[in-house]
């Protein structure tokens, strides 16, 4: 199949699943659109560091993704419309790429609050500015269509405190109003995007013959979401803890230190659209997932939300 | 709770023993009185080290058996499953006024009878979300039970409880993790007095919390020097503990603390002791003896 069938075939499923109208079902296909950079050497205007992992966690998301609909929904079209790593992970190809047809799209890479960092630039996780007076970082990128869930396996993207309070709980004094706008541009009809608040890590541990790495927070992912139907911030929240302790006690036993923690987070919408219908995009589950883009229109309103760990206590 | 800062949370802590620079220790009076106050546990001059059998999950099927019944079980690994079941309320007015009675009522009506007892709870974390509109808002809870073994907590991340619900208590999924656990021949020193209790902490501190290592914005660790470490409350436990090549559950005493940076913002954290410095040194000299220590 060319790329063009491929799309025009793509174009009829979407066609296909709006004809049943408005309702809250397992999504028509999966089609997947995949991004990793491990080598940065080349981006501009500073490289960065070599991470080692993201190849790992874009292709144990999609592998894990697919399993999972294998054995839980066998007659599930699934895809991958766009897999791309290093040289080929560039801004531009990102930034072009139709990924609007595509349920998930996912990163893994470096980040920043709300930017992304590609092969040779980095990008706004935002509507951005368009045309050539545009500075090259300032693009962006908005997410809708098919997509129902975008996931930025990056620092900070999902962070929208005020400099200087980045690491400080998200409260009325540290929130920049501004940047919790800026995440809300690149909403075009996108479900939630799941990230960061604080920093993302990549790292890997002795396991019997081989190793263990990061990447099986996908595969944790991926069975919660799919095979046990927790909803879409509970399957990727409680990924990340049973990730983390994993680690975290590897390296207490090894090297006498605490891993660093995770702070996963999700920005969802929540309130009426213009129809009518109400939404909490954070709990929707693969099988009760709105099956149209869901704009900002009615009350409809962006949230930002992590956990916080509670301080220890003997009550 | 309040000063407790979402990326100092990520730390990592280093065993970096410098001399002369100690942080300064401060118990409340609480856990000042629950080590002085004749808990019986505190009148034993002994108590069993606790064995863990990894080839057996009875204790797991067992409850899971129990539950099954009231719940939906799913998600069943090899060592833990999950539990949900709609409109779960559970009652939540006295979480910030009387901890302890909300998990007590929590566990009453989630556990069968003969488990209430057995899960204490250690944390609560907030899920907390902002919206232009609305503010900051308290959207969850998770709460973080601790498994009770033989009136002691185990200190491992494999026998635990977690509940989840919304902000009205209503149940997402609780999650049970359970090793099958004995109480062994073998026989540990812990009949000593408030000051060796102390001065076991304090050495512990020398070596081990002198500097913590911090997130910073440039996402490089910034090695901060401790103020202080303020003792919560206490409780008796069985710390996971490698000697040689095995690992043992050996009695001990968690410290849940906060450990408090110069700008006065602090982490929380449990600091797992020997009773004694003299209580496991028969271990130290058969071989290496150390505290496996857990997150939570």
């Amino acid at each position: 199949m060319n790329f063009k069938t491929f799309l025009f075939a793509c174009t009829f499923i979407v066609a296909c699943s709006f004809a049943t109208g408005p309702t809250w079902t397992a999504p028509n296909k999966v089609g997947v659109s995949a991004f990793a950079v491990n080598d940065y050497s080349n981006h501009l205007p500073d490289t960065l560091r070599t991470l080692h992992r993201t190849i790992f966690h874009k292709n144990t998301f999609i592998d894990s993704l697919f399993a999972e609909l294998t054995e839980n929904y066998p007659g599930k079209t699934k895809y991958v419309a766009y897999n791309y790593e290093d040289s080929s992970a560039t801004f531009s190809n990102y930034k072009g790429a139709f990924t609007y047809h595509s349920e998930f799209l996912f990163f893994s890479g470096h980040g920043d609050q709300q930017e992304i960092c590609l092969y040779d630039h980095s990008m706004t996780v935002s509507k951005g500015c368009v045309g050539d007076t545009c500075y090259i970082y300032h693009y962006g990128k908005v997410y809708g269509g098919d997509t129902r869930w975008v996931i930025f396996d990056a620092c900070e993207v999902l962070n929208v405190n005020k400099g200087g309070m980045l690491h400080l709980p998200l409260s009325a004094t540290t929130v920049d109003f501004a940047k919790v706008d800026t995440l809300r541009t690149a909403f075009y009809g996108v479900h939630a995007m799941l990230g960061y608040y604080s920093l993302s890590w990549e790292s890997s541990i002795p396991s019997g013959d081989g190793v263990f790495g990061s990447e099986n927070l996908y595969s944790f992912f991926a069975t919660n979401f799919i095979e046990d139907n927790e909803t879409i911030w509970d399957s990727f929240n409680m990924a990340n803890a049973d990730l983390y302790n994993i680690f975290d006690e590897y390296h207490w036993e090894t090297y006498n230190e605490h891993k660093k923690g995770l702070k996963p987070a999700i920005a969802f919408l929540r309130g009426y659209d213009e129809n009518g219908y109400y939404h909490d995009t954070s709990i929707e589950r693969f099988n009760y997932t709105f099956n149209q883009p869901i704009h900002i229109t009615g009350t409809l309103e962006l949230f930002v939300m992590y956990d916080e760990y509670g301080t220890p206590a003997f009550y | 709770m309040k000063t407790m800062n979402a990326f100092i949370l990520s730390i990592v802590l280093f065993g970096l023993v410098i001399a002369n620079a100690k942080p300064v220790l401060v118990v409340s009076d609480s856990a000042r009185n629950f080590l002085q106050s004749g808990n019986p546990i505190d009148s034993l001059a002994e108590s069993f080290v606790a064995t863990i059998d990894e080839s057996s999950d009875s204790s797991l099927t067992e409850l899971k058996n129990l539950l099954s019944g009231s719940y939906t079980v799913y998600a069943s690994r090899n060592k833990s499953f999950r539990i949900r079941k709609e409109n779960t309320v559970f009652d939540l007015s006295n979480l910030e006024t009387n901890r302890a009675n909300m998990a007590h009522q929590m566990l009453e009506q989630l556990v069968p009878q003969g488990y209430v007892n057995q899960f204490k709870l250690v944390s609560v974390d907030i899920q907390r979300s902002f919206a232009l509109s609305q503010g900051v808002q308290i959207e969850g809870y998770t709460f973080n039970f601790k498994r009770v073994f033989n009136n002691r907590v185990v200190r491992n991340n494999k026998n635990y409880l977690v509940v989840r619900t919304d902000k009205n208590g209503l149940m997402k999924n609780a999650e049970i993790a359970l090793q099958d656990l004995a109480v062994s021949s073998e026989r540990i020193a812990i009949g000593v007095d408030y000051n060796e209790k102390m001065a076991t902490l304090d050495s512990l501190i020398n070596v081990d919390y002198e500097f913590i290592d911090v997130f910073g914005e440039n996402r490089q660790l910034k090695k901060v020097r401790l103020d202080k470490i303020e003792v919560g409350s206490v409780a008796h436990s069985y710390c996971e503990v490698e000697v040689g090549s095995e690992r043992k559950l050996f009695p001990c005493l968690s410290y849940a603390s906060k450990l408090v940076l110069p700008n006065k913002e602090s982490i929380g954290g449990i600091i797992d002791v020997p009773y004694s410095r003299k209580s496991w040194s028969e271990y130290s000299q058969n071989g290496t003896v150390r505290i496996i220590p857990h997150r939570r």
